[in-house]
């Protein structure tokens, strides 16, 4: 069933059909990692993660994550968040997310590790690395943030218009720089990030997803742009089109084509967590208009 | 003591001449392939850019040897009928690899094979800043294009450095081996490549701490089972002129003879255990011997140049 009528309104039946599948299909996710904790099974709870954060205040936002908080600090009392984030550096970005979506947790033994350097110095990407200090402030996790070369991050995200495609890091950059935005705004941490709102690189891509038809892009960039970077009305409308003739469930929202590299040395992306991620941004995007 | 220096120096060059004879015997592995596989980066030129910069380093240090000669005017050869251009605008990543080149070519003289115009022109529209890189690659790119005259990131270098995990404080036991690169790679950019063995843009307490941590960090990677990373911390430590007396010294040499070990009798240097048997049976590629060949042949020489001062 589609998620708009032949008039355009949203159908709450199919509305609703969306929700209570991606709570199943989520709920099978968050427990493969509880039962079998791996690599691989966090890379997929991370990649639904990045997504719920954004929209934890909507309504669909609130019963997706309340699911995902309820698993995290569980993760969390069974110290699980912690071993992770220990046990290999480049696991820090997604346990950073988590322990934020599990709310107010024992956060000791995070913060030993850090006090004592052990966790969170590691090098990443200027941007990711400023996306897990801030996290882990706002965990109360004392963490170093990057300096000054950082006073805008606009020319950096929208210079990246000028290379000659896109992967799977272009979106994680932009659900950071969400993020990071939405941490400052709402998170009370504006004096540690540093402002800025690219433009030109979430046009793009939702562009170039339009063309392409990639409709795993496609709802998380125009939630993405509805939400945070700003959503051209014509652009806005011929996604709301193109969204308006698949139907609204998870499998509808396949990987992008092969030459959309998703393996990055940061993270490894499975097809069924973003067929989850997509369509929890759809369930979002929704939101945002009925608002 | 000046005689047995004059033999070790001797010991040093020789490897560092073995390791020179390697590279020019299997010098066809430079040439730039093309893999239709990785959508990352089409054209596998890093070999070629390695071979490069060590040719550059070793001669801005005043290195200059019949060997080094061919495989410079060979690296040159391989790097005319390569389409830089299409390179250059295919992703920022490229800028690091241009400007290396053209420093290469500035040194050598030769005729460079892309137009400096369009390289300059892709500097001026910040093309290069496209991408969310490491903050030593950061550094990477801001002393690349430092060297060929494009100052503009230069002034960054120390706050960059600041991001590092050096810079974060990492806890010593906690290096990874991409922390370790980007500490390596740090000190090549920070020191000019050993030419300012004391980094400008660093304080007294910094430059000192840094030595001690790549002296520490050689005691710990020496007792491992990586030669590639622990001849790049020997490297570094030449090159901002680290201590080679009392424990530091120890340290160094029981490294040093770890390096000097690995060497196999064709002058190439496997960088790990289970690479050098297979070097034994021939089964290993050039892609599993070069790079800690190149570190070698730059490390030894520089061990040379600092046992003859």
């Amino acid at each position: 069933m589609n998620a708009f009528t032949t008039g355009g309104a949203i159908d709450r039946t199919a509305y609703e059909g969306l929700i209570t599948d991606l709570e199943r299909q989520l709920q099978n996710v968050l427990d493969d990692f509880s039962a079998a904790p791996s690599r691989d099974y966090l890379f997929e709870v991370g990649a639904i993660a990045e997504v719920a954060v954004l929209g934890q205040d909507l309504p669909s936002g609130e019963r997706l994550t309340a699911l995902m908080r309820q698993a995290a600090a569980d993760w969390s009392r069974r110290g699980l968040l912690e071993e992770v984030c220990f046990s290999e550096t480049l696991l820090t970005y997604h346990t950073a997310i988590l322990l934020l979506l599990a709310g107010p947790v024992d956060c000791s033994v995070f913060r030993r590790l850090s006090d004592a350097a052990m966790i969170g110095r590691s090098e990443w990407p200027a941007l990711t690395q400023l996306h897990i200090s801030a996290l882990f402030r706002k965990c109360g996790i004392d963490s170093t943030l990057p300096g000054s070369e950082l006073a805008d991050f606009t020319l950096r995200i929208d210079k990246r218009c000028l290379r000659a495609r896109s992967d799977e890091y272009d979106l994680t950059l932009l659900l950071t720089v969400a993020h990071l935005m939405q941490l400052s705004e709402t998170g009370g941490m504006s004096s540690h990030i540093p402002c800025g709102k690219p433009r030109v690189l979430p046009h793009l891509l939702l562009t170039q997803a339009l063309r392409g038809r990639n409709l795993n892009w496609l709802p998380i960039l125009v939630f993405l742009c509805r939400r945070f970077f700003g959503l051209p009305r014509d652009i806005g409308k011929a996604a709301r089109v193109m969204l308006g003739e698949v139907a609204a469930t998870p499998g509808s929202f396949d990987p992008p084509p092969a030459n959309f590299r998703r393996e990055m040395e940061y993270f490894s992306r499975s097809a069924r967590s973003l067929r989850i991620r997509s369509a929890t941004a759809f369930a979002f995007y929704l939101d945002c208009c009925m608002e | 003591m000046k005689y047995w220096n004059r033999i070790v120096r001797r010991r040093d060059l020789s490897i560092a001449t073995k390791g020179l004879e390697w590279l020019w015997a299997n010098r066809e592995g430079f040439r730039i392939q093309e893999s239709i596989d990785d959508v990352d980066m089409p054209w596998n030129t890093k070999p070629l850019i390695e071979l490069m910069f060590l040719m550059s380093v070793l001669r801005r240090n005043g290195f200059d040897d019949p060997s080094i000669n061919r495989l410079s005017d060979y690296a040159a050869d391989v790097a005319k009928d390569f389409d830089w251009h299409q390179m250059a605008a295919y992703d920022p990543s490229a800028a690091t690899a241009l400007a290396l080149a053209l420093k290469f070519y500035q040194l050598t003289g030769k005729p460079l094979p892309f137009e400096e115009s369009y390289f300059q022109y892709l500097a001026e529209v910040r093309f290069f800043e496209g991408m969310d890189r490491l903050p030593y690659r950061q550094m990477d790119l801001a002393h690349s294009l430092a060297v060929v005259g494009i100052r503009d990131y230069e002034a960054y270098l120390a706050a960059w450095f600041a991001n590092t995990a050096f810079g974060r404080g990492q806890h010593p036991a906690r290096y990874s081996v991409g922390d370790l690169y980007s500490l390596t790679h740090a000190v090549f950019y920070l020191t000019d490549v050993g030419l300012q063995p004391d980094a400008p843009c660093l304080d007294l307490a910094t430059n000192l701490r840094m030595r001690r941590a790549l002296i520490h960090q050689a005691a710990i990677v020496a007792r491992g089972d990586n030669l590639d990373i622990l001849g790049e911390l020997l490297l570094c430590y030449l090159m901002c002129d680290g201590n080679l007396t009392g424990r530091e010294g120890q340290i160094f040499d029981a490294a040093l003879q770890r390096l000097q070990a690995g060497q196999c009798d064709d002058g190439s240097l496997p960088p790990t255990r289970a690479i050098t048997e297979k070097a034994k049976s021939g089964k290993a590629v050039f892609t599993d011997l070069y790079h800690t060949t190149l570190v070698s042949v730059l490390f030894f020489s520089f061990l040379s140049k600092a046992k003859q001062s």
